[in-house]
C-alpha cells in the first residue's frame, strides 16, 4: 500500500524523494511562535546543524494564537505529527501568551486522548530563541517517535 | 401526587414577583399532558403563575431558555431552577451573558429527577436507580445561589454505593488508544449533525457557532468523518472547563452518543489540572480567563 | 483575482547548492494564481530588488513570495521594495528555504521538496493576505508621574525640561519619597536632603509642571496617546496658595505629644496640623482629621484656624476630584520596608533599641528627631555598641522573600562607618551572609567601613536577641571561625528588606500593567525594554520595578523620560497594522477575549439603535494597545476576532497547503 502511493506523489509531482506523509516517512507539521521557537530553528539553521526534513514549520505571533483545533486541522490534512513550541514560561514576547496557552493544551490533550487520539502524536516543547540544539533534538526526536508507531493510524480525523 | 406544599410556594413566589412587577417573565416547569413528563412554561402574568410545578419529572435545564433573543427581550425574568441549572446560570453570569440584577433565581431543592425513559415506563419513585447519573454526583441538591429557595419535600436520595456514576470513564480511561479510537469513532459514527446538543446546551450560547463560520470551515459539515469527530471534539473543547454538567446535550441526542462521558470526564481532568469547577462562583474567573506560573508543564518538552 | 510573483533565491550557493531552486521556480509557475516565477542569485542585492519592482509593476502583482532566507533577515528589505511599487507591505511573504532547509538538510531532492512545500504554503497564504494599514495614534503631550520620590522627581524634570508638560502625583503632603528620609548617601556620604530639597524645590517652580501632593490616582482609562485620568486631592484643610508655611497654625495646635510621626517613623510626635518635616515641598501643612480635635470633638477646637494669619485653614474642604488627560504615564511608586513580625526573635517592636534600617537614618539625620546625635529610643543614651543584622527577610524564602534586597548590604555598612564618625571610641557589628557592592566605589566603601572604621564583620545569622539588663544580647553564629557568638550591645539595627509600596498593585490593576508574585511593576522586556510596561505608553521607574539604588533609581527615571519625550517627538504614535479586529455581527461578548488579553486592549463597546438604546454589547479592539499577538483569537469561541496578518484562513490555507 505504502509502495503505491509514494509512485502515486511520483507521478504528481515528479518529485520521487518529496516526503510522503506515509507512516515511514510522515509528515509533521510544527507551529511554532513567532518569538521564540522560530527564531531557535533559525539558529539551527545558522550553526548547520542537521534534522530531519519531515517537518514543515507554519509561524504564528504567539503560543497564545496557536488554536488547539489547528492540531485537529493538520491530522485532518495527513499530518502524523503535530508539534506545538513557542517560548518558556516567564518568556513570552507578550507577556503571557503562552500561560494561556498551557492551560488550553494540557486540557485538550487530554480530550484528544480519551476520544483515542495517540498522543504520541502530538507534542509540546517550549525552545528559545538560543536553543537551536534543543529544536534539533525535538525534531528528530518526534520523527522517530512517530514512525515507531504502529502503522494503522489511530487518530479519528482522517477519512476512513 | 404533585408536591402541593412546593408547587403553592413556587407559584406564590412567582405570583408575587410578577404582581410587583420585579420580574416580567417567570420560566418554570408545568405539568405535561403525559402526568410523567413535564414540560417548559413561560409564565408573563401573576393569574397563571398557578400553572407552575415542580417535581422529581422536572428534567429539563430551563437555563437554556435565557440565550434566547425572545427570552432576553423580557428584561427581568424569574426563573426555576434545580441545583445544577442553576450552576448554568451561574456560569451565564460569570460569561456576561446574563447581569445577576436582572434574573431572580427561584431555588428548587431537589433530590434527583428520575430518568426520563424509566418515568415514561411509569417509574415514580426517586431512587440511586432511577435517577440520572449527575444526581448521583450531585453536590447541590439545594442550588449554591438563590433568591427564593423552595424545600423539597422528596426523601434524601440514598447511595448505597453499588451504583457507580459514570462508571463508563473509568472503563474507557482504562482502553487502550486503538480500543478508544473505536468506541468513540463507533459512537461518532451516529451523529447526524443536526447540533441538538448544541441547541439543548445552556453555555452554547455563540450566536454564530463555530460550525457556521466558513473562510475557515473549521469543522466538515456533512455528517460523516472525520467532520463527525470534529464537531463532537470542538463542542467538548469549547465546553470544557464550563460544562456544568447538566445533562441536556446527551439527553437532546437523538442517535445517544454518550456526550456525558465527555463532559464528565473533561470536568474531572479541569479540576484536576486546575481546581476549578463551573458554575459554584458568579465572582470567579473562568478557568480558561486566567492562568497560573505553575500550571501542569509536564507535558510539555 | 490573485496575481503572484514567486522569486526563488539562490544565496549564491547557500540555497542553490541544496536547494533545486530551478525546480522550486518551476513548481511556483504551476500554482493557479501565480503570474510570475523566477530564480535570482541574491534576492536582496540592489539588483535583485530591481528585479522585484520590476516584476511587480510589469506584471501587476498583488502578492510577492519570497523563497529565500528567513523572514528575520530580510522581510523588511523586500517589504520596503514592495512598498515602493505601490504594494501594500504586508503583501510580501518569505519562504524561508535558507535557514530552515537548505542549511538544516542534505538530501537535495528531499530538501527541494520541502522547499516546494514551504513556498506553496506562502503563496497559499498571500493570497489571503488582506491590504494592513499601520495605525496612527493621535498624541496628547503632557505625561502623569505617579510619585514623588527621586525617581519620579527626576523623570518629571527631564520630561519638563523637554519642553512637556508634567502632572506629578504624590499620595503623601510632601514631594521627595523615601530619599528624603536619609541620612546621607552611599558611598560619597553626601547629604542626602542637601541633594535632594533643590530637586524638590525645582519641581515646585517648574513651569511645565503640574504637582499635586496629598493626592492619589482614583482611576485611569483611555490607552497610549489618550489617558484619562482622575486625580482625588484629599482634602487638605489648609487652602495652598494662600499658605505661607509660616508654622503657626501646627504650634497652636494642641495635639503635639499625641500623633506618631510618620516621617521620623514613629521615633517623634507630629501635631494634628503638620508638615511632615521642615523642608516639605509644598511647604504646606495637612490637617490630619482622624487625630484633629475639630473633628473628633464636634468642631470645638479652632487654635489653628484662630492662629492662620491669611485664613487658610478650611474645615469644610471635600476631596476633590481631578481630571487629567495625558498622553504617557510613569509609574514611580516606590517601597515600603518588610514586616519584621516574624522575626520574633529579634524582638523588634518588643526592644525599643531595635531598631530598622530607616530609622536608624532618621537617628543620623540633622533634621532628625535627635538632631543628628545618635540616642536610643529607650533612655536617649548615645549607644556604645551596636550590632547591624543583614538580610532581615531578605533571602530569607522561609520566612521572608527569595530576593536581595540589594541597599542593605551598602546602607548597612554606611550606618556603621557614620556611627563610628560620631560616636568615638564605639564599636559595631555586623552579621552579614554576603556583601554585595557591586557599583561603582562600593567595595572599598565597605572596605573602609571594616578596615579603617573598625566595624567587625561577623558572617552568619542572629538567633536571638533578648534584653539583659539594660542590654542587647544578641546570639549568633560566626560561620567563618565556627563560633557561637554573643554581644551585649546598646542598640540592634534591623537591615529589613524592601518590598513594593502597599497599594501599588491595585494601582497597577487600574493602570492595566503586570506585577510578578511580590507585587513588583514587571517590565514589558528584563533586558531589552527595561523602562516600559507591557502596556503601551505606560512606563516604569524606581523601586516599584524592584530593588536598587538612588543612581539606578535616578537612571530609571530619566530612562522613562526619554522613552517619552521620544514616543512625543513624533505628531503621532505608529503601531503596527497586525492587530485583531473584531466581527460585531457574530460577537456575543462573552469577554474571553478582554481576559486573556495581556495589553487591555480589548473593551466594551455599545451599539446602539436611533434613539440611544444598547442593542448589543460587543468587544472592542483599542489599535493603540493591540499588539498583535493573537490570544484574543485563540479564546474566541464563535471565531468572530482575528489577527491581521495571521488570519484564522491563512493559517487554514497553510494546512491544506501541506496535505499529503
Amino acid at each position: 500500500m505504502e509502495d503505491m502511493k509514494v509512485e502515486k506523489n511520483e507521478q504528481k509531482d515528479g518529485t520521487a524523494a518529496a516526503n510522503t506523509g506515509s507512516q515511514s516517512d510522515p509528515r509533521l507539521i510544527a507551529f511554532v511562535c513567532n518569538w521564540c521557537t522560530y527564531n531557535g530553528a533559525d539558529l539551527a539553521g545558522t550553526s548547520r546543524m542537521k534534522y530531519s526534513d519531515n517537518v514543515r514549520v507554519i509561524k504564528l505571533p504567539c503560543t497564545g494564537r496557536i488554536d488547539p483545533l489547528f492540531i485537529v486541522e493538520a491530522f485532518k490534512k495527513g499530518a502524523k505529527g503535530v508539534l506545538v513550541s513557542g517560548c518558556h514560561p516567564g518568556d513570552c514576547h507578550y507577556t503571557s501568551g503562552n500561560y494561556h496557552s498551557r492551560r488550553k493544551y494540557a486540557t485538550f490533550r487530554d480530550l484528544l486522548g480519551y476520544l483515542g487520539v495517540d498522543l504520541n502524536r502530538v507534542e509540546f516543547s517550549w525552545i528559545s530563541a538560543s536553543e537551536g540544539n534543543k529544536w534539533v533534538a525535538v525534531i528528530n526526536e518526534f520523527t522517530d517517535k512517530i514512525k515507531s508507531l504502529p502503522d494503522k493510524t489511530t487518530d479519528i480525523f482522517t477519512k476512513k | 401526587m404533585a408536591n402541593t406544599k412546593t408547587d403553592e410556594k413556587l407559584q406564590k413566589i412567582a405570583k408575587d414577583l410578577l404582581e410587583s412587577g420585579e420580574v416580567n417573565l417567570i420560566i418554570g416547569y408545568t405539568k405535561g399532558s403525559n402526568p410523567q413528563r413535564m414540560r417548559p412554561v413561560f409564565i408573563t402574568k401573576p393569574e397563571e403563575a398557578e400553572k407552575l410545578s415542580f417535581s422529581h419529572n422536572a428534567v429539563q435545564d430551563l437555563a437554556v431558555f435565557l440565550k434566547k433573543q425572545e427570552v432576553k427581550k423580557f428584561g427581568k425574568i424569574g426563573i426555576t431552577v434545580k441545583g445544577c441549572d442553576e450552576k448554568a446560570v451561574n456560569a451565564l453570569i460569570q460569561e456576561y451573558q446574563l447581569s445577576r440584577d436582572n434574573i431572580k433565581i427561584i431555588g428548587m431543592q431537589c433530590n434527583g429527577v428520575i430518568k426520563q425513559n424509566l418515568a415514561d415506563k411509569g417509574e415514580t419513585k426517586v431512587s440511586e436507580t432511577t435517577v440520572y447519573d449527575k444526581c448521583l454526583i450531585c453536590q447541590e441538591h439545594t442550588p449554591v445561589l438563590y433568591d427564593f429557595l423552595v424545600e423539597t419535600e422528596e426523601p434524601e436520595l440514598s447511595l448505597s454505593g453499588n451504583v457507580k456514576p459514570y462508571a463508563e470513564i473509568e472503563k474507557l480511561d482504562a482502553l487502550s488508544t486503538e480500543e478508544k479510537n473505536a468506541y468513540w469513532a463507533k459512537e461518532f459514527d451516529k451523529c447526524i449533525k443536526c447540533y441538538a446538543c448544541r441547541q439543548a446546551c445552556p453555555l452554547c450560547f455563540c450566536s454564530r457557532c463555530i460550525v457556521e463560520k466558513n473562510m475557515p470551515q473549521w469543522i466538515d459539515t456533512n455528517s460523516e468523518e472525520p467532520g463527525n469527530a470534529q464537531w463532537n471534539l470542538i463542542r467538548a473543547y469549547h465546553l470544557s472547563g464550563r460544562c456544568i454538567g447538566c445533562g441536556e446535550c446527551e439527553r437532546a441526542c437523538p442517535v445517544n452518543i454518550p456526550l456525558m462521558l465527555i463532559n464528565e470526564k473533561m470536568a474531572r481532568d479541569v479540576y484536576n489540572l486546575f481546581g476549578y469547577k463551573s458554575g459554584l462562583d458568579i465572582n470567579a474567573k473562568p478557568v480558561f480567563g486566567v492562568f497560573s506560573e505553575s500550571d501542569f508543564n509536564d507535558f510539555i518538552k | 483575482m490573485s496575481r503572484i510573483g514567486v522569486f526563488v533565491c539562490w544565496c549564491g550557493s547557500n540555497i542553490a547548492s541544496t536547494v533545486d531552486v530551478e525546480k522550486v521556480r518551476e513548481e511556483a509557475a504551476k500554482i493557479p494564481g501565480v503570474v510570475s516565477a523566477v530564480d535570482y542569485k541574491y534576492m536582496c542585492s540592489d539588483p535583485g530588488q530591481n528585479s522585484l519592482r520590476n516584476v511587480i509593476k510589469e506584471k501587476n502583482l498583488t502578492g510577492v513570495v519570497l523563497a529565500a532566507c528567513s523572514p528575520h533577515m530580510h522581510e523588511n528589505t523586500f517589504r520596503k521594495a514592495a512598498v515602493k511599487e505601490g504594494l501594500n507591505p504586508y503583501f510580501v511573504e518569505i519562504a524561508n528555504i535558507r535557514e530552515q532547509v537548505s542549511w538544516v538538510h542534505e538530501d537535495k531532492e528531499r530538501a527541494t521538496a520541502k522547499a516546494v512545500d514551504l513556498m506553496k504554503m506562502m503563496v497559499e497564504k498571500v493570497k489571503r493576505d488582506k491590504p494592513i494599514e499601520d495605525v496612527r495614534v493621535p498624541l496628547n503631550k503632557k505625561a502623569l508621574v505617579i510619585g514623588g520620590g527621586i525617581s519620579g522627581i527626576q523623570a518629571a524634570l527631564d520630561i519638563a525640561n523637554g519642553g512637556v508638560e508634567v502632572i506629578l502625583v504624590e499620595k503623601e503632603p510632601s514631594i521627595g519619597g523615601r530619599m528624603i528620609q536619609l541620612d546621607e548617601t552611599f558611598p560619597t556620604l553626601d547629604c542626602s536632603s542637601c541633594i535632594m530639597t533643590p530637586k524638590m524645590v525645582e519641581v515646585n517652580q517648574h513651569p511645565n509642571i503640574k504637582l499635586y501632593t496629598y493626592s492619589e490616582i482614583e482611576d485611569v482609562s483611555g490607552y497610549i496617546g489618550n489617558f484619562k485620568v482622575k486625580i482625588k486631592k484629599k482634602a487638605r484643610s489648609v487652602v495652598e496658595k494662600d499658605c505661607t508655611g509660616c508654622g503657626e497654625c501646627w504650634n497652636a495646635c494642641p495635639m503635639h505629644k499625641n500623633v506618631k510621626s510618620e516621617f521620623n517613623i514613629n521615633l517623634s510626635e507630629r501635631t494634628a496640623i503638620y508638615v511632615p518635616f521642615p523642608q516639605a515641598v509644598p511647604l504646606v501643612p495637612v490637617l490630619d482629621r482622624s487625630v484633629c480635635l475639630h473633628f473628633k470633638k464636634g468642631g470645638k477646637c479652632q487654635k489653628c484656624f484662630d492662629a492662620c494669619g491669611p485664613k487658610c485653614i478650611d474645615f469644610s474642604m471635600q476631596d476633590e476630584i481631578i481630571e487629567e488627560t495625558v498622553g504617557a504615564i510613569v509609574a514611580a511608586t516606590g517601597y515600603d520596608l518588610m514586616e519584621t513580625s516574624m522575626y520574633g526573635e529579634y524582638g523588634y517592636g518588643k526592644y525599643k533599641d531595635v531598631v530598622s534600617g530607616l530609622q536608624f537614618e532618621r537617628l543620623l539625620s540633622a533634621s532628625g528627631p535627635t538632631e543628628g546625635v545618635i540616642k536610643r529610643p529607650s533612655d536617649g543614651k548615645t549607644p556604645q555598641t551596636i550590632v547591624f543584622v543583614q538580610c532581615v527577610g531578605s533571602r530569607d524564602p522561609e520566612k521572608g522573600v527569595p530576593y536581595c534586597s540589594k541597599v542593605c548590604c551598602m546602607y548597612t555598612a554606611k550606618h556603621a562607618k557614620l556611627f563610628a564618625h560620631k560616636v568615638h571610641g564605639s564599636q559595631s557589628y555586623v552579621f552579614y551572609i554576603d556583601i554585595r557592592a557591586t557599583s561603582k566605589g562600593y567595595e572599598e566603601f565597605v572596605r573602609g567601613t571594616m578596615e579603617q572604621d573598625g566595624a567587625v564583620y561577623l558572617r552568619g545569622r542572629v538567633s536571638k536577641i533578648y534584653e539583659d539588663n539594660g542590654k542587647l544580647i544578641v546570639k549568633g553564629a560566626d560561620t567563618l571561625s565556627g563560633n557561637q557568638v554573643e554581644i551585649a550591645a546598646d542598640m540592634v539595627v534591623l537591615a529589613t528588606g524592601v518590598i513594593p509600596k502597599k497599594g501599588s498593585d491595585k494601582l497597577a490593576q487600574m493602570l492595566g500593567i503586570s506585577y510578578d508574585k511580590y507585587g513588583f511593576l514587571t517590565e514589558s522586556h528584563p533586558k531589552l525594554r527595561p523602562a516600559e510596561s507591557s502596556t503601551a505608553g505606560i512606563f516604569l521607574a524606581g523601586m516599584a520595578q524592584g530593588p536598587r539604588d538612588i543612581p539606578e533609581s535616578v537612571v530609571s527615571g530619566s530612562a522613562a523620560a526619554s522613552k517619552i519625550l521620544g514616543l512625543f517627538s513624533k505628531s503621532e504614535y505608529e503601531v503596527e497594522g497586525t492587530i485583531s479586529s473584531v466581527n460585531e455581527a457574530t460577537c456575543v461578548a462573552c469577554f474571553y477575549c478582554q481576559r486573556v488579553c495581556a495589553y487591555n486592549a480589548i473593551s466594551r463597546k455599545e451599539i446602539k439603535d436611533r434613539n440611544g438604546n444598547v442593542v448589543k454589547v460587543v468587544a472592542n479592539v483599542n489599535p493603540g494597545l493591540c499588539t498583535g499577538c493573537g490570544a484574543c483569537v485563540n479564546a474566541c469561541f464563535s471565531k468572530s476576532i482575528d489577527v491581521k496578518g495571521f488570519m484564522d484562513d491563512q493559517i487554514y490555507a497553510e494546512i491544506k497547503s501541506l496535505a499529503v
